[in-house]
This record gives structure tokens, C-alpha cells and sequence, in this order.
């Protein structure tokens, strides 16, 4: 008889994953998709406004006279659309990160914020305002950010 | 330097001047005398024909105008044009209305001013001026022999007028480089790049041969297009860089797409 006694080798038990993690899971999966379906749209919308030269002088200002409020008008909704994509991207980028588990590195961020600038090429005050509201944005999501300590 | 060399120069440049003095004048004598006025109209939105004195002014912001004297009567002539059409417009103030008036605009076949070279003629003729229930049509007419007018078989153009007081305003249409439409045994075909004299005649009564009393005549210039400006080089450039900065996020938005389907099938297998 052995002095010791031996241990049985048991195959390990399956972790159970709760009900909580999955419902978890699945809306994270949904954030992912849906915020990268609307940032995808937002970018189809930039690409038409920033890039084309059929909204070059404006978007509403095709349609009316030229006058000043409707060219800030434009520039508004030019920017609107750019932030907004950011918005969208940054939401599903960050839940993707949180179901892989690894938070939104730095590098990340700044291909995301050049990646928008980028879209800005072609007209200096929608570079301006969209720079000043990534600014704004980002600042938030610092703020609202979890804390480790 | 002795005194006749100075008086050979002087001499010279007096010539000199004089000649060139006479020159001049003579040249501007001869400019000046042949239009009253000339116009280079610029292209805009087309104007409603429809005589309506509340909308003109919005209607031919775009136009070219110039105030000028049929005679002795002040005329403001607002021409403009676009790649179908010339627009005239005539704003007049009548000392006193007869009741047959008719204001009209005679085309020459070319920059030339003799009465002959005026073949189209385009009237309003007014009846009833005076009264209440005044009224207007727009006549289409070709003249032969330099006196003759008949009335065009296909009218061509428009014309339209409004009265108030005694300010009219008279609005006309006339087709442009249309080979098609315009029958060129009745009305003049404008060309683009041309110079066509155009007749500005105000008249009492409804014969146009014997009736007119006052007439001047400017020259109007038939324009080509406005070319679209073309884009500079650094406008290209910035158009470029958008194109591939748009395209290079396409690609890593792709890219993303391609993740979290992955990863999707990652989690499913590992649930599993």
C-alpha cells in the first residue's frame, strides 16, 4: 500500500458561466454591432459631404441662396456627422475591448482621432470645430471612465 | 543749342499733339456716336416673363443695366442672359398716356445700324392706356425692305408688361442660338459670340411704320457660357488626400467588421 496516497485525476469541472454573464455577453455584442453599423453609416455620410465635390460648397447650400447662416448651417452638420461617427466607433470599440477583456490603449485612440481628422482634409473650419469637439468628447469619456484606483 | 533746333522741336511736339488730339477725339467721336449704349450681359436665372412689377426687381438682380435716353425719354434697359435665352427689360416713366401705345425692340442681323439690317421686331402694344381696363399683347413681327412690317406666321419669344401709374415695365424673351425653333425668314438667330444692334422704339398708335417717335439703339454682345473656374492645385491635393484618407478608413473599418465577427465565433465556440 502506498504511503501516499494518490489523487485521483479528475477532469475539470466545466465553469459554469452564469445567466448574468451571458445576457452581459450578448449586449455587449449587440453595443459592438449596432454603434459599428451607425458609425459605419455616419462615415458613408462623411464621405459624401467631406470628400465629394457635390456637397464641396455646402449641403444646404445647393439647394438655397448663399448666405451666411446657412454656410454655418453646413459646417455644423458637416461636423456633426464626423463626431458622431467617432462617437459610434469609440462605443464599439471600447465594448469590444471589454468582451476580449483588455481596456483602449492610447494607440488606439489616437489611430481613431487621426482617422476622423483625416476626414477634415478639404475645408479649414470643419478641421477647426471637429478638432474642438474631439477635444470635448474625449475629455468626457476620461471623465466618465472607471477608475482602477 | 542754337534757337532753331528749339524751334524745330517745339514745333514737332506742337504737331505732335495737335495730331494726336485730333486722333482721339476722332476716335471717341466715332464710338461714341454709333450706340447709345453697349452690354455685355451676364448669365443668371432665367426671369419670369409676366410682367409683375413686384418680383422684377429679385427676378433681374443678376442683369446688367444702364440708364439711357430713347431721344428725350429716360429708359432703364436691364438685359441678362443664360444658354437659351436673352432677357430685356424696359422701365419707363410716360409724361402722359395715349391710349394705342406700343414699346417694342427692332433686332438687326448683325452689329450694323442701318434701317435695313433691323429684319425682327418684337412689340407690347397697348390699348386702352388711359382707362381702367387697359391692356397689352406681345406681337412677333419681321420687317422687309427696312419699313415693311408683317406679322411673324410662328411667333418666337415673350413679352409681357405691367403698368403702374404712369411707370411701365415691359419684359422680353428672345431665343438664343436655336437653330431649331427660330424660323430665320422671320426673326434673327442670335449667335453666341456675336454682337447683334438692338432697336429700342416707343411709339402711339398701332402703326409701326408711321407711328414711332421715339427710337435709340444700343449694342448687345451674345455671351458664351461662364466657364466652371478651374480647381487649383492645392484643392486637388486636399481632394486626393480626402479620397485616400476615406479609403484607408474604409479599409480598417473593414478590418473591424472582420474582428468582431471573429471574436463573435470565439465566444459562441468557447459557450459551447
Amino acid at each position: 500500500m502506498s504511503k501516499f496516497k494518490k489523487e485521483s485525476k479528475k477532469a475539470p469541472k466545466p465553469k459554469k458561466i452564469s445567466e448574468d454573464k451571458v445576457s452581459d455577453d450578448k449586449f455587449a455584442f449587440r453595443t459592438v454591432i449596432i454603434s459599428a453599423i451607425i458609425g459605419g453609416i455616419f462615415l458613408v455620410l462623411s464621405f459624401f459631404f467631406n470628400a465629394t465635390d457635390w456637397f464641396y460648397e455646402g449641403i444646404i447650400i445647393n439647394y438655397v441662396d448663399k448666405e451666411v447662416y446657412w454656410e454655418v448651417l453646413d459646417i455644423s452638420i458637416k461636423v456633426s456627422v464626423i463626431l458622431l461617427g467617432f462617437l459610434f466607433m469609440m462605443i464599439s470599440i471600447g465594448n469590444y475591448k471589454e468582451i476580449t477583456g483588455k481596456p483602449v490603449n492610447l494607440k488606439e485612440i489616437l489611430l481613431l482621432v487621426g482617422l476622423t481628422l483625416a476626414q477634415t482634409f478639404r475645408n479649414l473650419y470643419v478641421f477647426v470645430f471637429t478638432l474642438i469637439g474631439l477635444a470635448v468628447i474625449l475629455f468626457y469619456l476620461y471623465m466618465v471612465q472607471e477608475s482602477p484606483y | 543749342m542754337r534757337k532753331s533746333t528749339i524751334k524745330i522741336i517745339l514745333c514737332v511736339s506742337t504737331l505732335t499733339f495737335i495730331i494726336s488730339i485730333a486722333f482721339t477725339s476722332n476716335f471717341l467721336l466715332i464710338n461714341s456716336a454709333a450706340f447709345e449704349e453697349e452690354f455685355e450681359p451676364e448669365y443668371g436665372p432665367a426671369p419670369e416673363i409676366d410682367g409683375e412689377l413686384d418680383s422684377f426687381a429679385l427676378e433681374w438682380d443678376n442683369a446688367t443695366k444702364e440708364d439711357i435716353e430713347i431721344d428725350d425719354l429716360p429708359v432703364e434697359v436691364w438685359v441678362m442672359q443664360n444658354s437659351s435665352n436673352l432677357y430685356i427689360a424696359l422701365q419707363l416713366e410716360l409724361e402722359y398716356l395715349e391710349n394705342d401705345a406700343f414699346i417694342g425692340i427692332f433686332i438687326s442681323k448683325s452689329s450694323d445700324d442701318e434701317d435695313d439690317d433691323f429684319v425682327d421686331a418684337k412689340f407690347i402694344q397697348f390699348s386702352k392706356l388711359s382707362e381702367k381696363d387697359q391692356d397689352y399683347e406681345y406681337l412677333d413681327y419681321h420687317i422687309e425692305k427696312g419699313d415693311e412690317f408683317k406679322e411673324d406666321e410662328d411667333e418666337e419669344g415673350e413679352g409681357a408688361a405691367d403698368l403702374e401709374d404712369d411707370e411701365i415695365i415691359c419684359e422680353f424673351s428672345i431665343p438664343v442660338n436655336n437653330s431649331e425653333t427660330v424660323n430665320e425668314d422671320e426673326d434673327v438667330l442670335l449667335d453666341m459670340g456675336e454682337e447683334y444692334a438692338f432697336k429700342i422704339v416707343y411709339g402711339e398708335g398701332g402703326d409701326y411704320d408711321d407711328d414711332i417717335i421715339k427710337s435709340d439703339t444700343v449694342l448687345i454682345s451674345i455671351e458664351y457660357p461662364p466657364k466652371p473656374p478651374e480647381p487649383e492645385i492645392w484643392e486637388i491635393v486636399l481632394f486626393v488626400l480626402a479620397i485616400i484618407a476615406f479609403v484607408t478608413i474604409g479599409v480598417f473599418y473593414g478590418f473591424y467588421i472582420y474582428k468582431i465577427f471573429r471574436l463573435k465565433g470565439k465566444v459562441k465556440r468557447i459557450k459551447r
